[in-house]
């Protein structure tokens, strides 16, 4: 329990960077949604003019009106995955690896308790951590959709869908991060490392986008696994690729343990 | 010299891995660029019915993506995006390398000045990304002709392939204000992507509208594709705009790093 405290007070002024990056770009994505209103007036009245075929390829259905506010608000989805996921790498990464960096590994390792045991307690924080700055996410959307949404519709539930989906890439980030950190020699090669997968998954998205040869390759790029318009308006929740986050993220964890317990730690 | 020298040694390893993935992503999207080039077409003709508000809420930059220079300039805005990465782990670990590595009161009490420490470090950092760019160039020189076996405006390849640089230097300044006025930072890359990550965003939600006055906030505006092959040349109110907050950021920097109370351990 005091582990717990420690790694929540040590990364709380990280934290509070983070939480405070993501209200404001909310905030500022959605101080444009105004002038994206305008513009979509018209877009709306020659896509409906478009034939369903070429409605399909451009990936949108006919019901979905491109100046609603819900719509505006899918797009966020990738600046989350974007954000989200550099945040659980890296605080997955420092939290296991900090102590050697630190020189603090053999304050915190002489302790009565076994290292699986400061292992649980740095996962039980850092879940925290990424539940905390999920919940922001979702509270200050909510706010602030709701500030702009005229329609009468509450989009809370859909929101809240989206946050959902975004917590099993949070945690299947953290637990890449994690295992990076028991794993990787020191944390700069464990950031760097989780800097190269991050880069690298995300590159395979726009590869995967502009080529359909590489479909197959989709379970690689945890940017490419869902579709927010899907979650939020036709509740459509891709379960195989949920389990594959929580899965991979659980494999990490393990592994983790398994590292971390015959890890030869330098003071 | 010795300060420089063993800044670049130190450099070489992260500097290799990323000069060879800028390499290695400008490669995989050439190879692809043959079967893109139809569908692109498709889409390219699809997309001339719609007004370019439109084009640019959904992404869409208005360069035809089926040319191999539209698809240059599309490959370039992710290979920036890496790029600005690399330039600001640069900047960032530079300056504050010493006091994670507790070597700090060894390398100052050196008989050089802050200043010349600050040059040093700095030259180096320059040496980096100048280096990392022209390699990138002539990569690019040599490979396109192989992969895409078409004639191509070499202009406007360099004109694409320096705007790399240009954004990193942006980034290398800021990362070197971050080290210097923070008193120690234990870690490089959550800030360096961070930072980045929030510029690209910043970018993407500039993307959905066409207002010109907001990308100033960000490099990723300066150097846009569609503006390098429009005007087949760089903008120079953002040119300039680059260049002054690179030397104001760096000379920002310098000051901070000369007045900083370091700690020995």
């Amino acid at each position: 329990m005091n582990i717990v405290l420690r790694e929540l007070r040590a990364h709380l002024r990280s934290f509070l960077i983070w939480a405070g990056t993501m209200v404001f770009l909310i905030f500022a994505g959605l101080m444009k949604y105004s002038a994206f209103q305008k513009t979509g007036e018209a877009v709306n009245e020659i896509f409906d003019s478009l034939p369903a075929g070429l409605q399909a390829i451009l990936g949108m259905d006919a019901e979905m009106d491109l100046t609603s506010i819900g719509v505006f608000y899918s797009i966020f989805f990738l600046y989350f995955l974007l954000l989200m996921s550099v945040h659980s790498t890296m605080l997955g990464a420092s939290i296991i690896a900090k102590e050697e960096r630190d020189k603090t590994a053999d304050f915190l390792l002489v302790k009565p308790i076994r290292r699986s045991r400061a292992v649980t307690a740095k996962v039980i924080a850092a879940l925290i951590m990424i539940f905390l700055f999920n919940q922001i996410t979702f509270l200050v959307s909510a706010v602030m959709v709701g500030q702009y949404n005229l329609t009468g519709v509450s989009l809370t539930g859909p929101i809240f869908r989206l946050m959902a989906i975004l917590s099993a890439v949070q945690i299947l980030f953290l637990g890449i991060g994690l295992f990076l950190g028991a794993f990787a020699r020191n944390a700069e090669r464990a950031s760097g490392i989780g800097t190269g997968i991050i880069l690298g998954t995300f590159l395979l998205k726009i590869l995967i986008e502009i080529n359909q040869d590489f479909e197959g390759l989709t379970f690689l790029s945890p940017f490419s696994y869902f579709n927010a318009y899907e979650i939020m308006f036709d509740g459509a929740i891709p379960f195989g690729y949920v389990v594959l986050c929580i899965g991979t993220a659980i494999c990490g964890i393990a592994g983790t343990y398994l590292v971390y317990r015959k890890r030869d730690l330098r003071s | 010299m010795q300060i420089f020298r063993m800044e670049l040694w130190r450099s070489l390893r992260s500097w290799v891995y990323y000069t060879a993935s800028l390499i290695a992503i400008l490669v995989i999207f050439l190879t692809f660029f043959m079967t893109f080039r139809e569908d692109a077409a498709l889409l390219d003709e699809l997309l001339q019915n719609f007004p370019p508000e439109f084009r640019a809420a959904f992404g869409f930059a208005n360069v035809d993506l089926s040319q191999i220079e539209g698809y240059l300039s599309f490959i370039f805005s992710y290979l920036v995006l890496i790029g600005a990465v690399y330039g600001m782990k640069l900047g960032v670990s530079l300056l504050s390398e010493e006091s994670r590595r507790k070597t700090a009161d060894f390398l100052l009490s050196k008989p050089v000045r802050r200043d010349q420490v600050f040059l040093a470090k700095f030259s180096a950092a320059m040496v980096c990304v100048i280096v990392q760019n022209l390699l990138l160039f002539a990569a690019g020189l040599a490979l396109i002709p192989i992969l895409v076996r078409e004639s191509y405006d070499i202009g406007i390849f360099a004109l694409l392939s320096f705007s790399v640089l240009l954004v990193q230097l942006f980034f290398i300044g800021l990362g070197q204000v971050i080290a210097s006025a923070v008193q120690t930072l234990k870690q490089v890359m959550p800030i360096a992507l961070g930072v980045v990550f929030f510029f690209f965003i910043i970018e993407l939600i500039n993307q959905s509208l066409l207002e010109k006055a907001l990308t100033y906030l960000t490099p990723f505006s300066y150097f846009k594709g569609a503006s390098i092959l429009h005007l087949h040349g760089y903008d120079t109110s953002y040119l300039l705009s680059d260049i002054v907050v690179f030397l104001v950021l760096t000379l920002l920097a310098a000051w901070l790093y000369r007045r900083k109370d370091i700690h020995a351990t």
